[in-house]
C-alpha cells in the first residue's frame, strides 16, 4: 500500500512537473543566477518562470512578489541603459503586481517594502509624481516595519529613500546612514524561511558604499564595497559597477 | 492488485513516452519576432520563453487537448487550445498590443479625465496650482479648450452652449445649481472644492449615453474614498478660513471626512480696493461631511452631505436706477451611494440623492424668490464580457419641484422701483425617467468603439426621446489616435418655461446633434489634441406673444479646439486655443444671431515652473474675443465688446512637516496687468444711454496658507 502511495505521489509530481515550493525555489535560483553575472534574458526567464506559477492559487501573492522583484531588477537595468520607457513599463507592472500582493496577503511585510521602493523609483524617473506617491511610499514602508520590525530589507529601503529624497523634502544622508547601519546589523541574524525573500545581505554594504561616495568619503566607500564582496564574492553590481567607479 | 497493475501500466506508458517538443514563433503585429515572451501550458508548469528572434521550444510529455498561454507585458494575453500529438507542426502566433494600456483619457472624443494618477490631463494638484483658478475646478477647466469664458465668473460655457447646458454630477447625484454666488452667467466659483474629490471627468461633447437631459457638456466628479490615515487640515487666507479632518476609524473599513469653510471678503477688498462696489461684500460658508464604509473588499457605502450659504450685495449703476443687487443663496446636497463588485465582473453602483437650492434676489423693481429641489435615484451597471467587450446599462428616476415667485421689470432695461413690472409665479412639478444601454468594444487592437442608446421619459407633459450615440477611437500608432463621435442630445427647458401659467406646458425638449472629429498625439511628456466639431440645435425655446414660449428656436455652433500639454525640464503646463462660431434664434432673439456667449477666439496658456523642489510659480494668460451685445432695439448682438485679456500669477511653497505633514503657503496676484475688462453694458429703455459693467477687480493680491498634519 505504501508503495502504491509513493507511486501516486511520483505520478502527480510528474504531471505537475514540480511541487509549488520546489518551483519557487528553482525560480529563486534563476533570479540569483541572473544577478550573479547580470543577464537580461535570464532575468526575463526567471520572471516568466514565476508567471507560469501564478495559477497555483494558494501562493499567488508570492509568485506576484517575485515577478515584481524581477521587474525591479529589469527597471534598474533599463534605466542604466537610458531606456526610460521600458523601465517605466516594468515599473508600472511591478507596482500593479505588488498592489495585488498586499491585497492577497495583508501581513507580507516584504511586499509593502518593495512596493514602497518601487514608488520611490517612479518618483525618481518622474519627479512630478512625488507629491502623489511620496506619502504613499512612506506610509507603506512604515506599515511594513510595523509588521516586521526586525526585517533588515525594510530599513535598507527606508535608508535608500532617505538618501535619494532631497533634504528639503525631509531626506537626510545622516538618517540614511543610521538606517543602513541598523539594516546591516539586522542582516547578521536575518534568516528568513527558504521561500521568502532573503536578498540584501551583501547589497546593504553596496548602499553604504554609495552613501559614503555621496558624502565624499571614497575610502570608506571602498571598505564597504570590499565588505560586500566578502559576503558575496559574486555580487556583480559591486564588482562590475560600483567598485570600478572609485578606482 | 489489478488496480495497482493498471497504474503501473499507465505509468510505464507515460514514462515510456518520448517527450515531445512544441516549437513555434511569436510575432508582433508588424510580423517581427517578439523576444522574451512567456509561453506555457496551463495545466502543468511546462513552458519556455522566446529568444531574441521570437522562437520558442517547449518539451512536454502530456498529449491531448491543452491550453497554451502566451503572455508578455504590453500585449494582450492569449490562451490557445491546442491538441498536442506527434503530428503537431510549428506554431506561429501573432500577439496584439494590449488595448488595456490605452489611457481612459483617449477613449472618447471631446473628453478629459482627471484623477490623481499619472498620465491624466488635470489633477487636483493642477487645479490648485493653476494661477487665476483660485483653487476652483470650474475655473481650472475654463483653461481647457472648448470652454469659453464670458466674464470673470466660473460659468462653464461649452462649445457655444449656454451655461445651463452643462450637467454637473457628483457620485451619480446631479447638482442642479453647482455655483457659489449664482448668477445668470453661472456663478463666481464652483460649489465643490478640489480637495473633496478623487477624480473628475469632463466632456465638451460627444459624450456617451450615460448622460442625459443635457445638450453641451458634462462634468462628473467622484468624491474622496476612504482616507489613508487620520489627519487634520487648517487653512487661512485673506478672505477665508477653513478647517477639516479625516478620521480613519477602522483601517481599510471605515472612515469619516469633514471640512468647513468660512469666507468673508471684506479684508480682501480693504487690501485691494473696490470695497465701494459692494453694499455687502461677498460672504459665504460651507460645510461637508462624508463617511465611507467598506463592508467587504468588493463593496462600499458612501454618505455625502454638503451645505452652502452665500450672500452678496453689489452696487449697480444703470441709466434708470442706481441701487444694490442683493443676492442670497443656499443649497444642500445629500447623497447615499452604494457600490459593489459581484462575481462574474458585474459592477453595480446606485445612489439616492436630494439637492435643494434656494435663491433670493432683489434689485430695483426686480425680485426673485426661487426654490428648487431635485430628488434622484440612479443605478449604473457594468459587466465585462471577456476582455474585449464591456456592457454598461443604467436607469434614472428623478422628481423636480420648482417654486418661483418673481417680479420682473416689464422693460428689462428699466429697473427703476416705480417702473412697470410683471408678476411671475411658477409652481412646477414633474417626474423624469431615463435609461441607457451601451457597449464598449475593442473591435481590434486598434479600433475601440462605444455605441449606446438612451431613452428619456418626462411624465408631465408626457414626452419620450431616444438618443443613439456612438464614438470611435482608432489607434494610428503607439502615440497617435483618431477619434470621432456623433449622437443626439436632448435637454428639457428650464421649469419656468414649462410652467402652465407663465410658460408653455407643451414645450418639447431642446435638441442638439453633435459631430466631432479629433486627432490626438500622446506620449509620456506631451499631449496634443485637435478637434473640429459641428452642433446643430433645434426646438430651442423662443418667446412668443400668444403662447409665451414655443419650440421654434434653432441654431448651430461649429469650431475647432486645440490643446497642448507638455513637460519641459523647467516648465510644464498647457496651452489651449478655441475657435467658435455660435448662432441661435432663441428666447427674445427672434432671428438667427450670434449668441451672448459667441466667443470667437479663446486663447489660454497655463504655465508652471518649479523653482527648486519646493517652490512652484505659475502663470495663466488669457485672451478672449469680446462677447456680442445689443446696441439698439431689436438689433440683437450686432456689436462686440472689446477683447478681454488677463494675466494671473501665483506662487506657492511647500514645507514638509514630519513624516506626513505638509504646510503650503501661497500668494497670488490676479489681473497683474491691471486691465479693466468690460463684460457688458446696461442700456436705458430707448438705448440712448448706457453704463459699463466692468471687472470687479483691478490688480489684486491674495495670500494664505494650508496646513495638513
Amino acid at each position: 500500500m505504501k508503495k502504491y502511495l509513493i507511486i501516486l505521489l511520483t505520478l502527480s509530481t510528474l504531471l505537475i512537473g514540480q511541487n509549488p515550493d520546489d518551483f519557487i525555489l528553482s525560480g529563486k535560483k534563476k533570479i540569483h543566477s541572473a544577478l550573479e553575472h547580470w543577464n537580461e534574458q535570464e532575468m526575463m526567464n526567471a520572471r516568466a518562470h514565476f508567471e507560469r506559477g501564478l495559477h497555483l492559487n494558494d501562493k499567488e501573492w508570492l509568485f506576484r512578489y517575485y515577478i515584481a522583484y524581477c521587474n525591479d531588477q529589469l527597471v534598474h537595468y533599463y534605466q542604466s541603459k537610458g531606456d526610460k520607457k521600458t523601465a517605466l513599463t516594468y515599473l508600472n507592472d511591478g507596482i500593479k503586481q505588488l498592489n495585488e500582493v498586499i491585497k492577497l496577503n495583508k501581513d507580507f511585510a516584504d511586499g509593502y517594502g518593495l512596493l514602497s521602493s518601487m514608488y520611490g523609483e517612479k518618483m525618481g524617473i518622474q519627479p512630478w509624481t512625488g507629491i502623489m506617491f511620496g506619502s504613499r511610499s512612506s506610509t507603506l514602508i512604515r506599515k511594513a516595519i510595523q509588521l516586521e520590525p526586525n526585517n533588515p530589507r525594510l530599513y535598507m529601503i527606508q535608508g535608500t529613500s532617505a538618501m535619494f529624497t532631497p533634504e528639503k523634502w525631509g531626506g537626510s544622508k545622516e538618517e540614511a546612514k543610521e538606517l543602513y547601519l541598523k539594516a546591516a546589523e539586522l542582516f547578521k541574524t536575518d534568516n528568513p524561511p527558504p521561500l521568502m525573500p532573503h536578498y540584501g545581505k551583501s547589497d546593504i554594504y553596496a548602499w553604504l558604499g554609495q552613501l559614503e561616495v555621496k558624502l565624499g568619503h571614497p575610502d570608506e566607500a571602498k571598505m564597504y564595497y570590499e565588505k560586500a564582496l566578502e559576503i558575496d564574492p559574486n555580487n556583480n553590481w559591486v564588482k562590475k559597477q560600483l567598485l570600478p567607479r572609485i578606482k | 492488485m489489478k488496480t495497482i497493475f493498471s497504474i503501473f501500466v499507465s505509468i510505464s506508458i507515460i514514462l515510456g513516452q518520448h517527450s515531445m517538443s512544441i516549437t513555434g514563433k511569436i510575432l508582433d503585429d508588424n510580423g517581427d519576432g517578439l523576444a522574451y515572451v512567456n509561453v506555457y501550458f496551463m495545466d502543468t508548469l511546462e513552458g519556455a520563453m522566446t529568444d531574441e528572434k521570437g522562437l520558442f521550444s517547449i518539451s512536454t510529455s502530456t498529449t491531448g487537448l491543452r491550453i497554451l498561454r502566451i503572455s508578455h507585458i504590453g500585449f494582450e494575453q492569449k490562451d490557445l487550445e491546442i491538441t498536442v500529438n506527434s503530428t503537431i507542426g510549428k506554431l506561429s502566433i501573432v500577439m496584439e498590443k494590449s488595448y488595456m494600456e490605452m489611457d481612459p483619457v483617449s477613449v472618447s472624443a471631446g473628453s478629459f479625465t482627471m484623477a490623481d494618477e499619472e498620465g491624466q490631463t488635470l489633477t487636483s494638484l493642477d487645479v490648485v496650482t493653476t494661477a487665476g483658478a483660485a483653487a476652483d475646478i470650474f475655473r481650472a477647466i475654463q483653461t481647457f479648450p472648448g470652454v469659453n469664458q464670458v466674464d470673470e465668473g466660473a460659468g462653464m460655457y461649452v462649445r457655444g452652449g449656454d451655461v445651463s447646458e452643462t450637467s454637473v454630477i457628483l457620485d451619480q447625484a446631479t447638482i442642479s445649481h453647482p455655483y457659489k454666488y449664482e448668477s445668470d452667467t453661472g456663478g463666481y466659483f464652483g460649489m465643490i472644492s478640489p480637495w473633496l474629490l478623487s477624480g473628475t471627468y469632463f466632456s465638451s461633447g460627444g459624450f456617451s449615453a450615460k448622460y442625459g437631459n443635457v445638450l453641451s457638456g458634462v462634468l462628473a466628479m467622484e468624491s474622496l474614498d476612504l482616507p489613508a490615515r487620520s489627519s487634520v487640515t487648517i487653512g487661512a487666507g485673506l478672505a477665508a478660513i477653513s478647517a477639516g479632518g479625516a478620521w480613519l476609524i477602522q483601517p481599510e473599513k471605515l472612515g469619516v471626512q469633514f471640512s468647513g469653510n468660512y469666507s468673508d471678503t471684506q479684508y480682501l477688498f480693504k487690501v485691494n480696493g473696490g470695497e465701494d462696489r459692494f453694499e455687502k461684500v461677498p460672504i459665504s460658508w460651507d460645510g461637508n461631511l462624508s463617511a465611507v464604509w467598506k463592508y467587504s473588499s468588493l463593496g462600499q457605502v458612501k454618505l455625502f452631505y454638503y451645505r452652502n450659504v452665500d450672500e452678496i450685495g453689489v452696487r449697480v449703476e444703470s441709466p434708470t436706477y442706481d441701487g444694490t443687487m442683493l443676492n442670497n443663496n443656499h443649497s444642500r446636497l445629500g447623497n447615499i451611494q452604494w457600490k459593489n463588485l459581484f462575481s462574474h465582473g458585474l459592477f453595480i453602483k446606485s445612489s439616492l440623492s436630494l439637492n435643494q437650492f434656494g435663491q433670493r434676489v432683489t434689485l430695483g423693481n426686480l425680485s426673485k424668490d426661487l426654490d428648487d429641489s431635485l430628488l434622484k435615484w440612479r443605478t449604473d451597471l457594468s459587466v465585462s464580457m471577456g476582455t474585449k467587450i464591456k456592457l454598461n446599462a443604467g436607469f434614472i428616476a428623478d422628481e423636480l419641484i420648482t417654486v418661483l415667485s418673481a417680479v420682473y421689470p416689464e422693460d428689462q432695461n428699466n429697473l427703476h422701483p416705480d417702473a412697470e413690472t410683471i408678476e411671475y409665479k411658477v409652481d412646477y412639478h414633474t417626474r423624469h425617467y431615463g435609461f441607457y444601454g451601451e457597449s464598449e468594444m475593442s473591435l481590434s487592437p486598434k479600433l475601440f468603439v462605444i455605441a449606446g442608446l438612451r431613452g428619456d421619459i418626462l411624465e408631465s407633459p408626457n414626452q419620450q426621446y431616444y438618443d443613439p450615440r456612438i464614438s470611435l477611437n482608432y489607434r494610428l500608432s503607439d502615440a497617435q489616435f483618431l477619434k470621432a463621435a456623433t449622437g443626439i442630445y436632448h435637454q428639457y427647458p428650464n421649469a419656468q418655461y414649462r410652467d402652465e401659467w407663465a410658460g408653455n406646458p407643451e414645450l418639447k425638449a431642446m435638441n442638439a446633434v453633435h459631430y466631432i472629429l479629433g486627432y490626438e498625439y500622446k506620449s509620456e511628456l506631451t499631449d496634443f489634441k485637435a478637434e473640429i466639431y459641428q452642433k446643430n440645435y433645434s426646438h430651442l425655446v423662443l418667446e412668443d406673444q400668444v403662447e409665451n414660449f414655443t419650440n421654434d428656436g434653432e441654431g448651430y455652433a461649429y469650431g475647432a479646439d486645440f490643446f497642448l500639454k507638455g513637460t519641459l525640464p523647467i516648465i510644464s503646463g498647457w496651452v489651449s486655443y478655441s475657435y467658435l462660431q455660435s448662432k441661435r434664434k432663441e428666447l427674445d432673439h427672434l432671428a438667427l444671431v450670434p449668441t451672448n456667449y459667441d466667443i470667437n477666439h479663446n486663447l489660454t496658456a497655463a504655465l508652471k515652473t518649479q523653482l527648486g523642489v519646493m517652490n512652484n510659480l505659475s502663470l495663466t494668460y488669457r485672451y478672449t474675443t469680446g462677447k456680442p451685445y445689443t446696441p439698439a432695439l431689436n438689433d440683437w448682438n450686432s456689436a462686440r465688446l472689446p477683447a478681454m485679456q488677463r494675466l494671473d500669477l501665483s506662487f506657492s511653497r511647500l514645507f514638509p512637516i514630519g513624516q506626513n505633514g505638509l504646510l503650503v503657503i501661497y500668494a497670488s496676484v490676479s489681473n497683474l496687468l491691471d486691465r479693466t475688462n468690460i463684460y457688458g453694458y446696461i442700456y436705458s429703455p430707448d438705448y440712448s444711454e448706457r453704463t459699463e459693467l466692468k471687472s470687479t477687480h483691478g490688480r489684486n493680491v491674495y495670500f494664505g496658507f494650508n496646513l495638513n498634519l
